[in-house]
């Protein structure tokens, strides 16, 4: 067998790349601590910018002492559980009438500051981060040179203090929405399971038995005399209806159909199938090539409103065209039902179709949708508007 | 450990590059909208991430005209990431209806933008300078007609609003999708479970800075905290170019 290993080079070549790429690529950013190195005539005057002390507070109420080579350290590194910090300096006895020193803590600090009296710089509360301490020694006559220096304070951050504790406690917080929202989809999935199943169920074993029946009563037919056929073609024909009837329920349940398309699809295939022997003309007007989604309720209640009305215009009207239109309008799915039939009969007479009427409210009311019944200049009409899904979010947002 | 962030940065930067050309050079690739979808996505990371290395960096201010480009295509990159896995698991489905509305941010982003590209350049320079001595002048810099603050909540806000409705999408796939390879599912699955661990890293930066505000350039820059982000990104970039190397090839052998 043929191995292309082209990718595998491209890939180790860059990898070589990414890891020498990144020593190459970018310098190292500039210390921010700056220290002004004393000259000779100055010396005295900077002994009151080094610390004599640091202090260092831990969490667990000890402290630590450093005091050893202050002068030569431009950054000064915090345990994880510092919780204050102290810099000590010799007092300005000498030179009070003189100079004034002044302090800054960047970044919670913007301007400068008069040192207190103690000669001490306290921080405590330390969050963790990178601290710039400066000292600066102002003369108060003119003419004097003003000193200063800088240190770095760094304090690495424990871990209740770095991004990835943030993260994790998203992580935790997310869980929990996230475990309802889940319970919430298993529950609407594990319907969709089993509709899907009751379906393939239905479709394999049931629908495979009664195509059998209606194909053995077809050949029962042929062998038997007149009176006994007549019986053989009510079982097929029973079975055929069954059939049919069972297709529905199929496409009924099945969720992947929510949608306006296999709903279109839908009618158009029961509407031909009803209206074509009768040779009535079927005019569709259905939007095609969109797929928005129709809640399983709003479509099988949609479906059999339907179903019911061309039922009625096949038994009681003597209509030659019909008028199908479907379309969404404003968060609204509308169904049009139109028909030139002058037959009376589509009334409320019988008690039959006015079964058929109730139902067809009572399927209306099942989905909040509006349904309108009854002639008008253009036929009879068969009407009903139902809000879909994004149609009830906006009337529950309105109360 | 500043030499090996930068570097799995870089390395995760050049996959993913090449991910995205190949995404631009392959015809197959280019005939699937899901798949421009997702080169989109990828395009968006990668700028993100490119930016925030030049800040680092420093070398942003020597390039000062491509920062703050990218807010319009950040806003993209969660919706056309799920769009992409709605494309994959329901093909024939088209674009939803009100399919523009996904683009409102992306239009605030783009006019927010303004102010700073008609600035002069010497002001761009002066600003890129600054912005390389305190990372947090990404957020609080005046170049726009809205706090800058507010880019970073709604981008993240909408990163996890797309990201429930797309792990929503994976889970109920199941039930109401026609079947799909197990293989895709994985492809899915991993996405989504990066772009997750991503958005959860930066959730937590923005929420270490809120809860630190004085720090934010430190926690900006912490190396310690930005392998994650990094290792993870190179993980990614070379997974993801493996599969498109891959999916090339399988496709020239068809």
């Amino acid at each position: 067998m043929k191995v292309n290993t082209a990718p595998y080079v491209v890939l180790f070549i860059a990898l070589i790349i990414s890891c020498i790429g990144g020593g190459l690529a970018y310098p190292y950013p500039s210390s921010h601590a700056t220290r002004n190195m004393p000259d000779s005539d100055t010396l005295k005057l900077h002994t009151y910018l080094k610390p004599t002390q640091i202090r260092i507070g831990l969490k667990s109420s000890r402290y630590e002492k450093e005091s050893a080579e202050l002068h030569s350290k431009d950054s000064i590194d915090l345990p994880k559980d510092a919780v204050w910090f102290s810099l000590e300096f010799k007092p300005l006895d000498d030179v009070r009438q003189t100079y004034k020193r002044l302090y800054k803590i960047a970044p919670l600090m913007d301007e400068y500051e008069e040192m207190p009296r103690s000669s001490q710089i306290n921080l405590s509360g330390i969050a963790a981060g990178k601290y710039f301490i400066s000292v600066q020694l102002q003369p108060l006559i003119s003419g004097g040179k003003a000193l200063e220096r800088t240190w770095a304070v760094t304090k690495e951050p424990v871990f209740t203090e770095s991004p990835l504790f943030y993260a994790m406690l998203c992580f935790g917080l997310g869980g929990i929405c996230a475990y309802i929202l889940y319970e919430r989809a298993r529950r609407t999935k594990n319907e969709f399971q089993l509709r899907g199943k009751i379906s393939r169920d239905l479709h394999d074993e049931v629908g495979g038995l009664l195509t059998g029946i209606s194909m053995q009563a077809d050949l029962l037919r042929l062998k038997m005399g007149d009176q006994e056929a007549q019986s053989i073609e009510a079982i097929g024909n029973h079975s055929r209806q069954s059939m049919q009837m069972m297709d529905d329920i199929i496409w009924a349940v099945d969720a992947r159909n929510n949608d306006q398309e296999s709903l279109g699809d839908r009618i158009k295939y029961v509407a031909s199938q009803l209206f074509d022997p009768l040779d009535i003309t079927v005019t569709f007007e259905l939007e095609q090539g969109s797929r928005r989604k129709i809640t399983q309720t709003v479509r099988q209640n949609l479906y059999l409103i339907f179903k019911e009305a061309i039922h009625n215009i096949c038994k009681h009207s003597n209509a030659t065209a019909v008028r199908i239109r479907l379309r969404f309008v404003a968060g609204n799915i509308e169904l049009y039902i139109r028909d030139n039939g002058t037959d009376t009969k589509k009334q409320p007479l019988s008690n039959r179709s006015g079964n058929g009427l109730r139902n067809m409210q009572l399927r209306a009311d099942q989905i909040d949708a509006e349904l309108h019944i009854g002639y008008t200049e253009n036929g009879y009409e068969v009407g009903i508007i139902a809000p879909n899904f994004e149609g009830r979010l906006l009337k529950w947002l309105k109360f | 450990m500043y030499n090996l962030v930068v570097g799995l940065a870089v390395g995760g930067l050049f996959f993913n590059l090449l991910s995205v050309l190949i995404r631009l050079i392959s015809k197959k690739f280019r005939e699937d909208l899901a798949e421009i979808f997702l080169a989109i996505t990828l395009f968006g990371l990668m700028w993100f991430i490119f930016i925030y290395l030049m800040v680092i960096t420093q070398y942003i201010q020597y390039i000062p005209n491509l920062y703050n480009k990218g807010i319009p295509i950040y806003y993209l990159t969660a919706p056309c990431l799920y769009f992409y896995v709605r494309f994959k698991l329901y093909p024939s489905q088209g674009l939803p209806r009100y399919w523009f509305l996904h683009l409102i941010p992306f239009l605030f982003g783009l006019i927010d933008i303004i102010p700073y590209m008609l600035t002069s350049p010497e002001e761009k320079q002066a600003f890129m300078v600054h912005l390389t001595q305190n990372a947090s002048l990404g957020f609080k810099h005046e170049y726009g007609f809205v706090n800058q603050q507010w880019h970073y909540v709604l981008k993240l806000s909408l990163a996890i609003i797309y990201l429930m409705a797309q792990w929503r999408l994976l889970f109920m796939a199941d039930a109401t999708a026609y079947p799909y390879p197990p293989r895709l599912r994985f492809t899915l699955y991993f996405y989504t479970l990066f772009f997750s661990l991503f958005t959860l890293l930066r959730l937590g930066i923005v929420l270490n800075i809120l809860f630190n505000r004085p720090q934010a350039m430190y926690i900006l820059k912490d190396v310690d905290q930005l392998f994650w982000p990094s290792g993870l990104y190179l993980l990614f970039g070379m997974w993801l170019f493996l599969i498109s190397i891959k999916y090339v090839y399988k496709q020239k052998q068809i």
